[in-house]
């Protein structure tokens, strides 16, 4: 029976993908995420994420009236002049944030040039680059249906090289298996923090399912779609059976009119997704294998995918 | 296994090529490897299927098509039925059976046939000009089918009651046998001559003749050329052409003549209600002339088989002619050389100058060769003897052989006045005989032999006669040329060119063949009691394997089609 891959399967030819993950330009990408990192840091006092927890920082998050046994210190003096009531500031609590990345390994992120896992990789080494250089911990899981695999929770430079190591050798396999991926690193190390989903969200579990899971354990949660350009403006394939690279399942194309429904449906799709990622307050970053990962870090910074405190 | 060689049974047998070529293509759809098919399946609300299930389904498929074509192969080899009768079919393919009419026949016909059993017989009888068997007694199957898609109309009318008399003939020794006639007009119970079991007939055609319909038909009734009256020479000829109408108002037609590649005329005529109108156009030369005719007032033409007529004009060879002189004789008595007529001289300048460049000159009493005579076109004979050629047409010069019967008298100056001349005959076109003086002469005298009529008639008779016809025409001439001034005058060679030219075929009538009047005017017969009208065959669904298989082939072949297209459906 004849069939083809689409896109055309990888050649022999040297691409971005045969490249490692730590070479000397993807250092200096890093190098330059890294500054950002610390003028983020400084921007955000210590480079420390504040916790909802009151603490010993010295950013006013409230005030409250005095009680007795109150530190005098904290004592707003500005506040008791305007209003003549003894109210005591209420501080945040600063703390190193626990950052989990989860990356999908399963057989749909092979695709694309330069392939959606390994842009999902880079874009996991250039968030574990920016936490690392605010000072945060950032553990890795990396899995699919068929294994998972993650790395406890790390500091440093020397962590960031340890998880580069880690991601340069992932391999695509296996059906999506968000939830046991999230459920396998959390369980490694448990704790709370912000879980960074990278994958193609094409979850046969449900819409969101890891997600659902890392919240579920009291994570933040921020997700990053990464899809190759052919997924969002396909190629006329009318006519045609398309062949599932996971399951294997085969299903046949009507003779026209497929283009314009798989653009409604992914439409639908990704609306599903908004609006479960609303529900659980978690970000979505959608990119694509052709965007720069630098661009796509620096993107879902903005859009505060690494902020906390919510 | 005799259906195995069947046309249809090959033609249905061919279907397989396209159904497998379709499976082919349709196995060889290729497949492209996708991330996930999750939002596909999403747009192609189509439920996903595994590999080998989808395979079976498609080989289920093809052994669905493939178990439709061959019981429609089967089904179409042998056409279903039980009935064993012998049918006798007579068809009308008279003219006004052109178009729907003999396309209705033909649909009856093919549905009576399958009604029947493979023991029955079929015979097919045409009534045209003549009635004709088309098809002898033969059981159902591709011969009868042939023989329906054959029937074809004639410009004529129908010879109904000999192709009844056939038919019955043709199944008087069935035990089971009904004759039923196929026609647009109804048939007098009169044409059989059986006194029981009558024939049956069937009406056919929405402008069936005698059915009281308010039929507009334009038609030509006659086409032929002629040496015109009024001619200057041979080559100048006139086509005459009737049209005719079956409509209760004047219809106005266009007309057109062409000879050759040139358009001889183009113009409208009136045609009055249920009358006719005849146009003469002059025409010179060789060709094909053709006549048609179409409705310039944009009223109906029933029949399109009678609009067009056309003939053969062909150019005419001078011919080649043999002359019979008298034999030069001695006097016995003196021995001198009687006396030379000088008759032969000026004939054969005479056929000379009319354009005869082959002419042969004998003595009565020589032997003309055998090759002479075969090539011999006209005689001219001035005595009667050996050499004279038999079987052509002669010009007889004061002699006339026992065979034309002619009885002739001789007369004398007193009874040669001239009394009448037939001006209006192309003999004597352009001959001019007044103030002829005749000192002697042979007139014809009653009885004339039949057919024959006299041109010139002197006081004591005719002169100048023609009769027969064909190679049997003659011509006799009473004045003897070396009596009369005759020769000497311009009329003479004038005369002799017209007889070289009437007996060498040069001024004959070139007739086209045409639809028959009666046919044009859609003129019903006198019908006083008409046969029965046949039952009009259903198509029928007899209870045999062969049916049932074809029906469900149908079905298997409806399904995989609803399978392949339904997505399309759905959209559209």
């Amino acid at each position: 029976m004849a069939a083809v891959a689409f896109p055309a399967p990888p050649t022999g030819d040297v691409t971005d993908d045969d490249l490692p993950l730590l070479s000397p330009q993807m250092v200096a990408r890093l190098a330059r995420l890294a500054v950002v990192a610390r003028r983020i840091v400084a921007a955000r006092k210590q480079g420390r994420r504040r916790t909802r927890r009151m603490g010993q920082g010295i950013e006013t998050i409230d005030l409250r009236p005095y009680d007795v046994g109150d530190d005098t210190r904290r004592i707003a003096w500005h506040a008791y002049a305007r209003l003549e009531k003894l109210l005591v500031r209420l501080v945040a609590d600063e703390a190193p944030m626990r950052l989990t990345l989860v990356v999908d390994e399963s057989a749909s992120m092979e695709y694309g040039r330069p392939t959606k896992l390994r842009q999902a990789a880079r874009i996991a080494a250039g968030f574990a680059a920016v936490a690392l250089g605010g000072e945060d911990r950032v553990a890795l899981a990396i899995g699919s249906a068929n294994a998972a695999k993650s790395h406890r929770p790390v500091s440093g430079r020397a962590g960031l090289t340890r998880l580069l190591s880690m991601l340069d050798r992932v391999t695509a396999v296996g059906a999506t298996d968000l939830p046991g991926t999230v459920r396998n690193a959390l369980d490694a190390s448990p704790g709370r923090g912000v879980c960074v989903i990278i994958s193609d969200l094409f979850e046969p579990q449900g819409v969101l399912a890891g997600a659902r899971e890392a919240r579920r354990r009291g994570n933040e949660v921020a997700i990053v779609e990464v899809l190759a350009p052919f997924e969002i403006d396909p190629p006329d394939l009318d006519g045609f059976d398309l062949e599932d690279e996971e399951t294997g399942e085969i299903i046949e194309l009507p003779e026209y009119g497929m283009r314009d429904r798989y653009r409604e449906a992914l439409e639908a799709h990704r609306k599903r997704i908004d609006e479960a990622a609303s529900s659980m307050e978690a970000t979505v970053v959608r990119t694509t294998t052709a965007e720069v990962f630098e661009t796509i870090v620096t993107r879902a910074l903005g859009a505060g995918l690494l902020g906390g405190q919510r | 296994m005799r259906w195995l060689l069947a046309p249809a049974f090959l033609v249905a047998l061919g279907l397989l090529v396209p159904v497998l070529i379709a499976f082919l293509v349709r196995k060889q759809r290729q497949i492209v490897r996708v991330p996930s098919t999750m939002v596909w399946r999403l747009g192609a609300r189509s439920v996903a299927k595994n590999k080998r299930i989808r395979d079976i389904r498609r080989l289920l498929a093809l052994l669905a098509c493939l178990i439709g074509v061959a019981a429609l192969v089967f089904a179409s080899a042998r056409p279903t039925g039980t009935r064993a009768d012998t049918r006798v079919f007579v068809v009308d393919v008279s003219a006004t059976m052109s178009g729907a009419p003999i396309a209705e026949a033909r649909g009856w016909l093919q549905r009576e046939v399958a009604a029947l059993g493979p023991n029955a017989r079929v015979a097919i009888i045409t009534a045209g000009a003549e009635a004709h068997v088309a098809l002898p007694p033969t059981p159902p199957g591709p011969l009868v089918d042939e023989a329906i898609q054959k029937l074809t109309t004639e410009k004529d009318v129908a010879a109904i009651e000999e192709a009844i008399a056939i038919a019955e003939g043709l199944s008087a020794n069935a035990s089971s046998a009904n004759v039923i006639v196929i026609s647009d007009q109804k048939i007098d119970a009169d044409a059989s001559r059986r006194s029981t079991s009558k024939p049956q007939m069937v009406l056919v055609g929405k402008n069936a003749a005698g059915s009281g319909g308010n039929i507009d038909n334009l038609g030509i009734t006659s086409l032929y050329t002629r040496t015109a009256p009024d001619a200057r020479d041979d080559e100048e000829r006139e086509a005459v052409i009737t049209i005719a109408t079956a409509s209760s108002i004047t219809r106005r037609v266009r007309f057109s003549l062409r000879l050759g590649n040139r358009t001889v005329t183009d113009r409208s005529v009136e045609i009055p209600a249920h009358g006719e109108a005849t146009e003469r156009v002059g025409i010179r030369g060789p060709g094909k002339l053709v006549a048609k005719i179409t409705a310039d007032d944009g009223k109906k033409d029933a029949l399109s088989l009678d609009d067009e007529a056309s003939l053969e004009e062909i150019a005419r060879q001078p011919p080649h002619v043999v002359m019979v002189r008298p034999a030069e004789a001695s006097d016995p008595s003196s021995g001198q050389q009687v006396k030379k007529s000088a008759a032969p001289f000026f004939i054969e300048r005479a056929i000379r100058a009319s354009g005869v460049t082959d002419l042969i000159v004998i003595n009565a009493d020589e032997l003309l060769s055998l090759s002479d005579e075969r090539r011999c076109d006209v005689a001219v004979v001035l005595a009667d003897g050996p050499a004279r050629p038999r079987n052509v047409p002669t010009f007889y010069v004061g002699v006339e052989p026992s065979e034309i019967e002619l009885k002739t008298k001789s007369v004398q100056k007193t009874e040669t006045h001239l009394r009448s001349v037939a001006t209006e005959e192309s003999l004597l076109r352009g001959v001019a005989l007044d103030d002829i003086t005749t000192l002697r002469a042979k007139v014809a005298t009653a009885p004339m032999p039949r057919g024959s009529h006299a041109l010139v008639e002197l006081d004591s008779g005719p002169a100048l006669v023609t009769g027969g016809s064909g190679t049997h025409a003659w011509v006799w001439l009473g004045i003897d040329p070396d009596a009369s001034d005759l020769v000497l005058r311009v009329a003479f060679p004038v005369f002799v060119g017209n007889v070289m030219n009437q007996l060498g075929g040069g001024s004959q009538v070139v007739t086209a063949k045409t639809v028959p009047r009666s046919e044009v005017m859609f003129a019903a017969n006198e019908v006083s009691t008409a046969l029965d009208v046949a039952a009009t065959p259903k198509w029928r669904i007899p209870y045999s394997p062969a049916m049932i298989l074809a029906m469900a082939g149908a079905f298997f072949l409806a399904l995989e089609a609803w399978l392949t297209f339904r997505r399309k459906w759905s959209a559209s």
